[in-house]
């Protein structure tokens, strides 16, 4: 909820130009790929055969959009082709972690975050129509994913109740992860900072490994 | 009885290795688990799957040991960050999270992963891991031992002697001297990733001339003892971990090539900054084996043994290892498959097995890894909606598609061990006609065009193809030859523009054997081009669904797991 609450109130700053398109259709792709590697462990860990055949699918569903957004972020912005960073992905082993009723409650939850968000985005290209800001080739983009996107989202509300899994209980697994991250990030900057206050303090030490390394040399 | 689990992780190429009374039971990197590429993660699933294939309770195991010293690594790290102040302050927070906050509890890590006791995981040093891995896997009593990468806890580069069961290190270079980073740097400044685009540089050294010889005199000065130098300030990789080079580099080879950027290498206009480039990565492969070739002419002359083993990431350049074979004055020489990181698993297994007198293990094949069922991928691929038919016989079932020019993938069997397709997870195809390397490279691999494919071959046939090249790295694809000039046109989609191919032998008894003979006898040729079930920046596929999850995104022909035929 808060990301669409986010997403919503940046609604002002989207579609001003093709690098900030390109930005955020590689978000996508990099919550898109890091799903695909879910998927994949889902379905390499499930003992089910059925199940197996379901997550191979949605994971190559997965990686399909992932190189799809990312075609088009590179069609927009170039100059993203030399970011090293632009393949990468988070792989949070969610399977192993949730077991598979709380994993594919958790991956409904994210399909229906991800198609309401993708939603309003093309909502959004859709009433630029016409205008200079248009951008009819990533709405299409857009309808495209949103159509599997939905199709992954009744599958697995179908797959959670079959397996007793709890929304809810997802629910609140995510809230928390929300929170860690929040934390981490936090405390990420606090040691960054004293880290570096660290670092300058070891001068006197670092001009006797100099020395030592000068005279060794 | 001993049960020993080698691991190494945490800088990339993650892996374990199981040993049980000194006998090579499984060894796997844990990408193939994971699906991430080079994956840097603790292998607990490649662990898992070791364990699981010995059917070994993890708390039987005697010994869990860690291929490297993380205290010692630590200690590396903290000495560079000093003797580069005040340049690697960004740096700074970020090595010390990534050792503090993980790495240094490593051997507790695997403790408590694995439900080992904590007094029973041990960890050994980087480069004689390293060096165990190549020598105890050899067949050689005696042999001299270079272990050559980017950097153990200090060392680059070291030559050892091994003799039955000990290993001794005879000399050694320290860290930030070092092959394997000068190598490093050059393939980011040639833009491609960094422990990923190495094969690609050696490859795009075939479309170039050494034509910056002078310039690299500067980056790496050799001498005539078999040592080496690199010039420091045209490197950072304290300071700059994404690049591993300094603006003086590009000041002395000019500006680097951007990561993405197209490539033309053939046609009758190629753009002058590709070929500048393909020029740098063809000066760097010579000058690579100049040092290679010094290193190994000093440990010939330290030792005075016949028989030569490599290991350590720069074990993989197949080029340089078919130089040394030519010209290091050994008769004997031997590279495991994975001689980069992932091989310290192995090795650190085989270490620990040696100290315990255990018996050699025979290492005669690379498939050590989880092995597929024709059944289970019948299943999912019923329920993927995919055409699926049990046949009789695999060999005829294959060979006919192939004959018809079809590209199969081909999932039998365990899965190799190292970064190379060896005849259990591979796309096969006729080694002729060029039009098939052109759409496995552009279409189904969706790599850099300039890229070879290899060949596999039958070993008895091998002479009538192929120029001379050294026997037991041709099993592992470790090594080139030279494609003989009256073959290239039967083999034109396996020969690399300098008329080489990184050739495999494969023994008539085996699986694939019998299928390269059936190819044999309708073509004359017992070729097929060989080249690893992956799809672009994935790792080789490991299990059936994996399999599955590449022939439903990938326009290959057909797919064949165990005895099952798979078609859209």
């Amino acid at each position: 909820m808060a990301r669409l609450f986010l997403a919503r109130l940046m609604k002002p700053f989207r579609w001003r130009n093709p690098r900030s398109t390109a930005r955020m259709l590689l978000d996508f792709a990099k919550a898109e790929r890091s799903s695909f590697y879910d998927m994949m462990e889902a379905a390499n860990a499930t003992g089910d055969l059925k199940r197996k055949a379901q997550y191979v699918s949605h994971a190559v569903d997965e990686a399909r959009h992932a190189k799809m957004f990312t075609l088009r972020a590179l069609e927009l912005d170039p100059s993203r082709a030399a970011d090293p960073s632009l393949f990468h992905a988070d792989f949070e082993h969610l399977f192993t972690r949730l077991g598979e009723a709380k994993f594919i409650s958790f991956v409904h939850l994210g399909e229906k975050r991800g198609r309401t968000q993708m939603a309003m985005f093309r909502d959004e290209l859709q009433a630029l129509e016409g205008t200079k800001r248009a951008d009819t080739r990533t709405k299409a983009l857009l309808d495209a994913v949103m159509r599997d996107e939905m199709s992954h989202e009744s599958y697995s509300l179908v797959l959670s109740k079959e397996l007793g899994g709890s929304l809810v209980g997802a629910r609140a697994w995510e809230l928390k992860r929300g929170w860690l991250r929040a934390g981490a990030l936090i405390t990420g900057l606090i040691y960054t900072l004293l880290m570096s206050v660290l670092y300058l303090l070891l001068f006197p030490l670092a001009l006797l490994e100099k020395m030592k390394a000068k005279g060794a040399g | 009885m001993s049960a020993i689990l080698g691991i190494s992780a945490n800088y990339h190429d993650s892996a374990a290795a199981l040993v049980i009374d000194g006998q090579l039971i499984a060894a796997m990197q844990e990408e193939r688990f994971s699906r991430i590429k080079n994956d840097p993660a603790l292998p607990l699933a490649a662990a898992r799957a070791c364990l699981a294939q010995a059917k070994v309770d993890p708390r039987a195991l005697d010994e869990v040991v860690f291929y490297e010293n993380p205290y010692g690594k630590l200690e590396r790290v903290l000495l560079s960050m000093l003797r580069t102040f005040p340049r690697s302050l960004r740096q700074f927070p970020r090595a010390l999270a990534s050792q503090l906050g993980g790495k240094l509890w490593v051997l507790d890590a695997l403790s408590s992963g694995l439900g080992v006791p904590r007094e029973r995981v041990t960890h050994r040093e980087h480069h004689a891991s390293h060096a165990a891995s190549a020598y105890f896997a050899s067949p050689f009593e005696r042999a001299a031992i270079l272990t050559v990468d980017a950097v153990g806890e200090d060392t680059s580069t070291a030559l050892w002697l091994g003799e039955g069961r000990t290993l001794t290190c005879k000399e050694r270079i320290a860290f930030p001297h070092s092959l394997g980073l000068l190598y490093s740097a050059l393939t980011a400044y040639l833009g491609f990733e960094v422990n990923e685009g190495e094969y690609k540089v050696m490859g795009l050294a075939a479309f170039g001339q050494p034509k910056f010889r002078a310039e690299f005199e500067k980056l790496v000065r050799l001498q005539s003892d078999g040592g080496f130098t690199l010039g420091l300030e045209y490197f950072d990789s304290h300071t700059n971990t994404e690049v591993g080079f300094s603006k003086t580099l590009e000041a002395l080879l000019g500006p680097r090539r951007m990561p993405g950027t197209p490539w033309k290498l053939d046609g009758a206009e190629i753009p002058a900054a590709d070929q500048r480039a393909a020029d740098v990565a063809a000066t760097l492969q010579a000058v690579l084996e100049d040092a290679l070739l010094g290193l190994a002419r000093r440990a010939r002359a330290v030792t005075g043994v016949d028989a030569l083993c490599l290991a350590g990431g720069v074990g993989l350049n197949a080029v340089a290892n078919a130089r040394l074979f030519r010209e290091a004055g050994f008769t004997e020489f031997f590279v495991q498959p994975a001689a980069g990181d992932a091989g310290g698993a192995l090795g650190a297994a085989l270490l620990a097995a040696a100290e315990k007198s255990e018996p050699r293990t025979k290492f005669t094949h690379a498939a050590w890894g989880t092995g597929v069922s024709g059944a289970t991928a019948q299943s999912i691929a019923e329920g993927l909606g995919l055409k699926t038919r049990r046949v009789d016989s695999v060999l005829d079932a294959t060979a006919e598609r192939l004959l018809r020019g079809e590209v199969v993938a081909w999932v039998q069997g365990r899965f190799e061990w190292g970064p190379r397709a060896l005849g259990q997870r591979s796309l096969l195809s006729l080694p002729t006609p060029l039009a098939v390397k052109e759409r496995l490279n552009r279409v189904i691999k969706r790599r850099e065009p300039f890229r070879p494919f290899a060949p596999m071959v039958l070993t008895p046939r091998a002479g009538e193809l192929f120029g001379a090249f050294a026997p037991r790295l041709a099993t592992f694809m470790t090594t080139v030859a030279e494609v003989k000039p009256e073959a290239r046109a039967k083999l034109e989609a396996v020969t690399h523009v300098d008329g080489t191919a990184r050739l495999q032998t494969v023994e008539p008894d085996t699986l694939v054997g019998q299928l390269l003979e059936r190819i044999g006898r309708e073509t004359g040729t017992p070729v097929l081009l060989n080249t690893s079930l992956n799809g672009q920046g994935e790792p080789i596929v490991a299990t059936e669904a994996d399999a599955l999850a590449f022939f439903l995104a990938h326009p290959v022909d057909g797919l064949i797991i165990d005895d099952v035929q798979i078609d859209r």
